[in-house]
């Protein structure tokens, strides 16, 4: 997978003010433009396949701000390389004037290959911005997946959110953006149980946990070990402190709740102090199990899940796993009955949006697993968010 | 949760590859070129991709006196240079380098292998790796029936299936050339099956953990245009060419022993001709998979001796250039013998007696110091009923033509006529062409990685059963003897940087036919 894009520029088009069907006939006249320009360089004899226009997907990525707007599309340019398609930027200034549509199209090749891809930037302004929906769904290839990248903090109550969401298959949000975790999870919950899978919904922040769920899953991948899964009594997830205050990380949420759905816990009562919230869980044969989520200081990006400990009771000796996150690497620690703790070190990078995107694109928004997490994040969430601020509950 | 004995719960969803039970991998013939280049490098990608499971261990088995630190080092030297993953992250290193053990010992010396039992239960107990063992026989093949012999002796061998939950699984591995003909592959099965059931062998062809040769699962299987026209109706024939470019360069002592035919394809051209020849599985698991293929190899007509000179062509290049570079003949390199008559190349017509198949041949076509590499798979289709073109035209539209390219330049063609823009009808020959390589911007894992972890996972659907092999050496010990028939004829042969003798070009055109130029 390439950080850098490999990809050669073959022709740009620009108009401000401008409308989608204009911008539509402009992207026709761009291919044939390039095309004539291929044969002019190969000459008429050429068996060469001249100009051929790859695509697996159309890419939407919604953006409100200039940083939102680059980060947008320095990963469209490294997302293309890799899976080719139309890419539309839309840019959304409901206060920027004059109203109207503004549009730069480019048309890439990949280096070095012979398939092509295109771009579109399209800036909304004023009452503009209301109709990038419209904009994005003439301009979306045909018969291909829709994919919605929404760069802004997700908000079911804004009515772009819902227009571009009913225009895509997929919709990516990043929970990681959350100002308020505890009420944004659960909205998320509600939306994803609404759309029940039209479009899916994908969470960047989730995907960032897969390996966190891979090396946790490898501890009970041996069927004697399997067992512990229901002797576990205790799990603790830390999560790196938010500077912004939210003592709580969607993160250590979606975690917390995957663990939930895959072994059925319940959560059952809540309580809360500096740093450290503890949620009562009851497991559905029998017994409970204890969840902390504590945030830690420490570098790395705000709310990023650090640790996980889960620890059986009910034995003479200890049984645990670890797993623990430095910003590069990172060691799983299994110690089963009082044992010789089995230690394994691995490599441990943040993944960057272009891979994230990548997967969700192969994926096709199809998870299992997120809607299920989800659901159980948002009840721990709900159970958390009921707390009276004054009134602390300690779980017995 | 109810599902706690079968199925690890929180695996229901993860998009990951699941990562196999803890085991010990020993590896024999620890220290030469297989495990060097291939085997360290393609477990420590995997330990790289957390695809291996903690207490995964490997005990390296062989003659040199070796102890685990100079084996560690030297594991550590191959993935140096030759892992797709440099430089090596020291922190995976130093958890991967605690699980690297050596034994060293004579292949043919029973009591080693008692000493190296202990050492792996001394090992399971330290590594909790619960009996799981899977052996790699990574030496010459003339080795193989000492170390089965040896691995039975000692009691490494099937594990009783009342023992099974407290032992673990055993597999082994085996590395081709398996057999060199029908008799020697039948005998080498034999002292396998003494000791292991066939679930537990598993024959491996690297070729099929190519990406390219399992996508011809997916494509034939996984589309539904292609299979209603993949049969004797719509299809004129089938060209499979592996052409190397290079002669065999240092090799030459292995090639007097293979040649062409036992070396490419009697295995690796046999595995691409199964996929693109087999009926659909029933399931895609391996028993499906792997008795559709053998049920292909076993209806390719017998081509008796005294045919062997119509339908096969045979050579061995001469001295020539390939891209501008002077290539020395077969003969004259080092450890081939001056007189040798083993072919470095091969052309064969293949017949298909089933259903499906029946009149459309199959040439192969493989050999060494051609013009260039190529690996493919070339399916010609039948001209349109009429031609309705050629009257206006004055030339009938060239076949359409799919393209199968295994390697390089991965990816699908298809070639087909369109009409040229203008008043005229006239039509040109146009390609549709998928590369791998830019559709999908992701590094392909190296064939080894792939088939290891399968092993590892019990997902024997890549490696090759008893009843395949030994109908293709059925199939390739006929034209082995018809060669030896008529071994007092001179062995054609080729420049090197051409596509080989002449013969095989009259070998197809005598069907009006010519081999594409790849």
């Amino acid at each position: 997978m390439t950080s850098q894009s490999r990809l050669e520029l073959l022709a740009t088009w620009t108009e401000d003010p401008t409308t989608a069907r204009a911008i539509a006939t402009a992207l026709d006249a761009l291919w044939l433009e390039a095309a004539a320009a291929r044969h002019r360089v190969d000459g008429s004899q050429s068996q060469s396949p001249g100009i051929m226009r790859s695509g697996v997907l159309t890419l939407l990525a919604y953006a409100t701000t200039p940083q939102a707007c680059r980060r947008a599309l320095g990963v469209m340019n490294d997302l293309t390389d890799i899976h080719p398609g139309r890419s539309i930027l839309l840019n959304s200034q409901p206060d920027a004037s004059p109203a109207g549509l503004g549009a730069v199209l480019t048309a890439y090749r990949q280096a070095g290959g012979t398939a092509c891809c295109d771009q579109v930037q399209l800036s909304g302004r004023g009452d503009a911005a209301a109709h990038l929906a419209g904009v994005a769904s003439w301009l979306s290839r045909r018969e291909l997946p829709v994919l919605l990248w929404w760069l802004a903090e997700p908000s079911l109550d804004d009515p772009q959110f819902t227009r571009l969401a009913g225009v895509s298959d997929v919709v990516i949000v990043d929970s990681a953006t959350l100002s308020s975790p505890l009420s944004q999870i659960q909205q998320l919950a509600r939306f994803e149980a609404r759309a029940g899978g039209r479009p899916g919904l994908a969470d960047l922040n989730w995907d960032r946990l897969l390996e966190w769920r891979e090396l946790t899953a490898q501890f009970f991948d041996a069927q004697p070990v399997r067992g512990c899964l229901e002797a576990l009594a205790s799990v603790g997830i830390a999560f790196t402190a938010d500077p912004r205050g939210s003592a709580l990380s969607a993160q250590a949420l979606l975690l917390a709740g995957w663990l939930a759905s895959c072994l059925n816990w319940e959560p059952e009562a809540a309580s809360r102090s500096s740093g450290q919230t503890r949620v009562r869980l009851r497991r559905d044969h029998q017994g409970q199990v204890d969840l902390l989520l504590r945030e830690v200081a420490g570098h790395g990006v705000a709310g990023s899940v650090v640790r996980i400990d889960l620890k059986c009771t009910g034995e003479a000796q200890t049984t645990s796993f670890v797993v623990a996150a430095a910003p590069r690497h990172g060691t799983t620690t299994a110690v089963i009955q009082g044992g010789r703790p089995v230690k394994r070190g691995f490599q441990f990078e943040r993944p960057s949006d272009v891979r994230l995107l990548a997967e969700e694109i192969e994926a096709l928004g199809v998870d299992c697993a997120l809607p299920r997490a989800l659901a159980a994040a948002a009840q721990i969430a709900e159970l958390i968010d009921d707390l009276p601020q004054a009134a602390r509950q300690t779980p017995k | 949760v109810q599902a706690l004995g079968e199925v690890n719960p929180l695996r229901v969803g993860l998009r990951r590859p699941a990562s196999p039970l803890p085991c010990i991998a020993v590896i024999f013939g620890a220290t030469g070129d297989l495990g060097k280049r291939k085997l360290y490098p393609a477990l420590y990608n995997l330990a790289l991709q957390r695809l291996l499971p903690s207490g995964f261990t490997v005990v390296g088995f062989s003659r040199q006196d070796l102890g685990d630190e100079e084996f560690r080092r030297r594991v550590r030297a191959s993935i140096d240079e030759f892992s797709r993953s440099r430089p090596v992250d020291p922190n995976v290193w130093e958890s991967f380098e605690k699980g690297l053990f050596y034994v060293s010992g004579d292949f043919t010396e029973g009591p080693r292998y008692d000493a190296l039992a202990r050492r792996l239960d001394e090992i399971d107990h330290e590594r909790a790796t619960g009996g799981n063992r899977l052996y790699y026989l990574a030496t010459p093949p003339s080795f193989f029936p000492s170390i089965i012999e040896g691995l039975g002796a000692a009691g490494l061998g099937r594990v009783p299936a009342l023992a099974e939950g407290a032992h673990g699984w055993t597999r082994v591995v085996v590395e081709k050339p398996f057999g060199r003909d029908l008799q020697s592959a039948r005998e080498l099965n034999e002292v396998l099956h003494k000791v292991y059931d066939e679930d537990q062998i598993y024959r491996i062809d690297h070729y099929l953990g190519k990406e390219t040769v399992q996508n011809i699962l997916v494509f034939r299987f996984g589309n539904g245009m292609f299979e209603p026209i993949w049969n004797r109706n719509y299809i004129d024939n089938v060209q499979i060419t592996v052409a190397e470019s290079i002669g065999v360069e240092g090799r030459g002592g292995y090639y007097e022993e293979a040649g062409a035919l036992r070396d490419m394809v009697e295995n690796h051209m046999m595995q691409l001709l199964s996929l693109v020849g087999m009926e659909p599985p029933v399931g895609f698991d391996a028993t499906a998979i792997r008795d559709e293929k053998a049920k292909v190899v076993r209806s390719i007509r017998a081509i008796p001796t005294d045919a062997v000179g119509q339908l096969t062509v045979r050579g061995q290049y001469g001295p020539g250039s390939v891209a501008g570079e002077a290539i020395p003949g077969y003969r004259e390199e080092s450890g081939v013998d001056p007189k040798s008559s083993v072919e470095t190349f091969v052309a064969l017509k293949l017949a298909i007696d089933n259903w499906r198949w029946a009149g459309v041949p199959f040439y192969l076509r493989h050999g060494k110091a051609l013009p260039r590499q190529a690996t493919e798979i070339a399916v010609t289709f039948k001209e349109p009923p009429q031609g309705l073109f050629s009257e206006i035209t004055g030339e009938a539209p060239e076949a359409n033509v799919l393209v199968l390219r295994i390697q390089p330049d991965e990816g699908i063609e298809l070639k087909f006529a369109a009409k040229v823009p203008g008043a005229v009808v006239q039509l040109r020959e146009v390609q549709m062409d998928f590369l791998y390589g830019t559709s999908f911007g992701l590094q392909s894992p190296d064939a080894y990685e792939t088939l290891l972890l399968d092993c590892m996972l019990g997902d024997s659907a890549l490696f090759t059963r008893s009843d395949e092999v030994e109908a293709a050496w059925s199939l390739f010990t006929q034209i082995l003897q018809g060669w030896q028939a008529e071994a007092k004829t001179a062995l054609p042969t080729y420049a090197a940087g051409s596509w080989g003798p002449k013969a095989a070009d009259e070998l197809i055109a005598r069907d009006g036919r010519r081999w594409r130029r790849p």
